[in-house]
């Protein structure tokens, strides 16, 4: 899987400026007293890999003072992933995004930090190059993908008050994320394959469920509104779409006998055409006059639409008024400017006539005056106050059109009213008793017309019916196929974690007994918590190694084994803060470099330490030394 | 040749706009003042910058509603909100010069506390008197009083603050500092 390693981490800004050294492979090591800059230098390379860091946001009481007070600032980071070279380069102004630029192929991409929108995002950038699958997990109805900042969790050995908690803390506050679940998640997927492909298949197998849920959801509330439709349409026959196309057909067929029949009767009845031109021209003037209704009512709402704008047009007319009133009323009673005050400083300029302020000769009636006088004050409120007459004008003409247009409509529905009133005539007249065949004819006609349509419709609704169903089996179909997979994983994934976990008890037993004295066995409980002589080791002073070794054992394991989603990558700040015995923190420092030198694979692991704090034959792998006079943000210290 | 008079004077009709004149600035920041208890220096008002994105809230009912609603703002009113605040932007050089010319007068006495933010409140002038005891000014009163509901403490709050209250939080990006 894929490897990661920090190569240069540099910090730009107006203010202050920081560039490393290469950062070469194993371990690294950054040293420097109390306030120098260490905690600094490993949130400068959490932050550039998308990582929140409370002290450089902008909110919150413990601000990072030089980052904050400076400006245009922000960090590079130049890394590698399988030996292929990135920059990544994160601002502080500007946080929501980063730019990652690839070496190889000189492509930019500008990647949000946060996931929004279904964007792809730095973190996903990050973990498909590390072949790290992004996963969603669930943790009870709330989902969410897998974040490269919750890989870091057990990467980043960050200076946590309390060592006693393995995982680093949550970058949000967020109770769901920092579950119990999503911690076995992250370390199930961190060291196995397997476990990587049951978390994808389980998280697809949530989104199958609940597309399943809406493809239902969506089929009742089609079925109820069409079993609402057929109520009204043809009492409650719930037939499918074969009986509808097959009861169709047969109405064709009743339709075209009928056709036939009224064409043999044609010849036969020379009324007939009468009647049918009569309901010809009832149609027509039915139609005729709900267009006009439609037209003036439109011509209405466009004369009600311009009468809101004017209105509106008018309240602002009016509140100029009023304000230019108290502008004359403040210039005549404070006498502050005049045509003569200087447009800069607002002071009175004597001006020469035909001068202009600066003093060069100009025409006096081209003189640019800056400021108005009382007299041009009420020139502009009288232009004002004509201009809230204009508008009442226009209003009170919106008014009289839109009492013309309302007598019209009245007109106009009264002759739709007739109109349906004649129709109503006509078709009781036609509703007697037959006079000729043809009549009867034609009636049975326009019942077969009007049955033929709503089969038409039913048949359409039970089509669209037929998709949803159709549809909703699918989700079905797949719910049960990711189902049966993630049981087949799960087998798999299980004994994958069995066997893994049984590695990481002993390697962890084995770096913990070489470390702490008194230390006799090791294990991960079922919450991949590490428990110490079976609970009953509480040493205090041993938190900090119990935590650092978890992390190294976990480096090691992906040392031996190249399919580990694991990126061969230590980040490690000032693990002396807690109160621990400097002999075993030596000691389990002294731990890395032989866990990586004895590796054949190569592995980087970033460390941050105070002074002196470490075995000193490690003393030529410091590649940064921070002092109080030379620190992160003041000076460069480059070895 | 008698046009050119005539054209100006309608040229310069044109170009007033009532919500960037001085006297409006000047007659509204007294108003928020003397509302605001302004009158002494331990009652001053931090930064009067804060009087640029006022004015347009003091001076307008419809704009008033903008700031003090707590229904969602609809599309056309938080573009109308986004306006005043660009209108605030370019009046705050206006601001500036003011509360230095009508301090040179006298109107206003002005302390400069730190970099950015001064400490303003009224002086002992018989105009200011003349001119706020007037009934005019009653509906900037009022509205001012109906800001203060929404967001109180107008006198003393940060101007950032301010922004936020006004605007930010009402989905209008701001910018400008």
């Amino acid at each position: 899987m894929g490897r990661l390693a920090i190569r240069t981490v540099e910090y730009f800004g107006d203010l202050y400026s920081f560039m490393s050294p290469p950062l070469p492979d194993g371990l690294v090591i950054i040293e420097g007293g109390n306030g120098t800059g260490k905690t600094t230098f490993a949130d400068l390379i959490f932050f550039g890999l998308g990582g929140t860091v409370r002290q450089f946001s902008k909110k919150g009481m413990a601000q990072h003072k030089e980052i904050r007070a400076d400006s245009n600032n922000g960090v590079r980071l130049t890394i590698t992933i399988d030996d292929k070279l990135y920059t990544i380069t994160r601002r502080f102004d500007d946080a929501g995004d980063a730019l990652v630029a690839s070496h190889a192929t000189e492509q930019v991409e500008v990647l949000p930090i946060v996931r929004r929108d279904g964007r792809r995002v730095l973190s996903d950038w990050l973990l498909e190059a590390l072949g790290i699958h992004v996963v969603t997990l669930f943790a009870g109805t709330y989902g969410g993908k897998l974040n490269f900042a919750d890989v870091m969790r057990l990467i980043y050995h960050d200076q946590d008050p309390d060592p006693s908690r393995v995982f680093k803390r949550n970058d949000h506050d967020n109770f769901v994320s920092d579950s119990k679940d999503f911690r076995r998640a992250i370390f199930e997927i961190l060291i196995g394959r397997a476990s990587e492909d049951y978390y994808d298949v389980l998280g697809e197998l949530k989104l199958a469920q609940v597309a399943l849920a809406e493809r239902h959801a969506a089929l009742n509330a089609y079925r109820s509104a069409v079993s609402r439709t057929m109520r009204a349409t043809a009492k409650g026959d719930d037939v499918n779409a074969e009986f509808l196309k097959q009861e169709l057909s047969e109405r064709e067929k009743q339709l075209e006998r009928l056709e036939q029949t009224r064409r043999q009767l044609r010849q036969t009845t020379p009324n007939a055409p009468a009647g049918e031109a009569s309901l010809l021209e009832h149609r027509r003037a039915l139609s005729s006059a709900g267009r006009r209704v439609a037209d003036t009512e439109q011509k209405a709402n466009a004369v009600r639409t311009e009468k809101i704008r004017l209105r509106s047009l008018e309240d602002q007319l009016i509140d100029e008024v009023e304000r230019i009133q108290k502008i004359i009323h403040a210039h005549e009673t404070l006498a502050l400017f005049s045509p003569d005050t200087c447009p800069c400083c607002l002071r009175k300029v004597d001006r020469a006539k035909n001068n202009c302020i600066c003093g060069q000769a100009i025409d006096e009636g081209a003189y640019q005056r800056f400021f108005y006088s009382s007299e041009e004050y009420v020139g502009i409120l009288k232009s004002k106050q004509k201009n809230v007459e204009t508008v009442r004008a226009a209003l009170a003409g919106c008014d009289e059109e839109l009492v013309a247009l309302e007598n019209s409509l009245t007109k106009h529905r009264a002759d739709v009213h007739a109109a349906r009133r004649d129709m109503s005539r006509w078709a009781g007249a036609a509703d007697g008793t037959y006079t000729t065949e043809l009549e009867r004819v034609d009636d049975e006609l326009v019942q077969v017309r009007v049955s033929l349509e709503r089969l038409s419709e039913r048949l359409e609704l039970e089509l669209e019916r037929d998709k949803l169903e159709l549809q909703a089996n699918e989700a079905r179909l797949n719910v049960d196929r990711l189902q049966q997979r993630a049981r087949t994983l799960e087998g798999a994934a299980q004994e994958d974690r069995d066997s893994k976990v049984r590695q990481f008890d002993q390697l962890y037993t084995s770096l913990m007994r070489s470390t702490l004295r008194d230390v006799r066995l090791a294990r991960l409980n079922s919450d991949y918590e590490p428990i110490l002589n079976d609970a009953e080791y509480r040493e205090a002073s041993s938190t900090v190694t119990r935590r650092l070794m978890y992390y190294v054992t976990l480096l090691q394991m992906s040392l031996a084994d190249p399919t580990m989603p694991f990126p061969r990558f230590l980040l490690v700040d000032t693990p002396e803060t807690a109160g621990i015995d400097v002999d075993n923190l030596s000691r389990a420092i002294g731990k890395i470099p032989e866990v990586i030198g004895n590796a054949a694979m190569p592995a980087q692991v970033i460390l941050t330490t105070g002074d002196g704090k470490y075995p000193e034959h490690l003393r030529p792998l410091r590649k940064v030394i921070l002092t109080d006079s030379d620190r992160l943000l003041n000076a460069r210290a480059i070895l | 040749m008698n046009e050119r008079p005539d054209r100006e004077a309608a040229r310069r009709r044109i170009m007033f706009v009532a919500g960037e004149d001085f006297y409006f600035l000047t007659y509204t920041l007294l108003v928020l003042l003397r509302d605001l208890g302004a009158a002494s220096p331990e009652r001053a008002f931090f930064d009067s910058r804060k009087l640029a994105y006022l004015a347009d809230f003091l001076g307008s009912d419809t704009d008033l509603k903008l700031a003090i609603t707590e229904a969602p703002l609809s599309e056309a009113a938080r573009s109308r909100l986004a306006l005043l605040y660009d209108r605030a932007v370019a009046r705050r050089i206006a601001v500036e010069r003011l509360v230095e010319a009508i301090e040179k007068r006298q109107l206003i006495h002005v302390a400069h506390s730190s970099r950015n933010a001064d400490h303003v409140h009224l002086g002992h002038h018989v105009e200011v008197k003349r001119l706020l005891e007037s009934p005019r000014y009653h509906p900037e009163t009022a509205r001012l009083r109906t800001l203060r509901q929404t967001v109180p403490q107008l006198r003393t709050m940060k101007l950032g603050t301010l922004k936020e209250k006004l605007f930010s939080t009402r989905g209008v990006r701001t910018w400008g500092d």
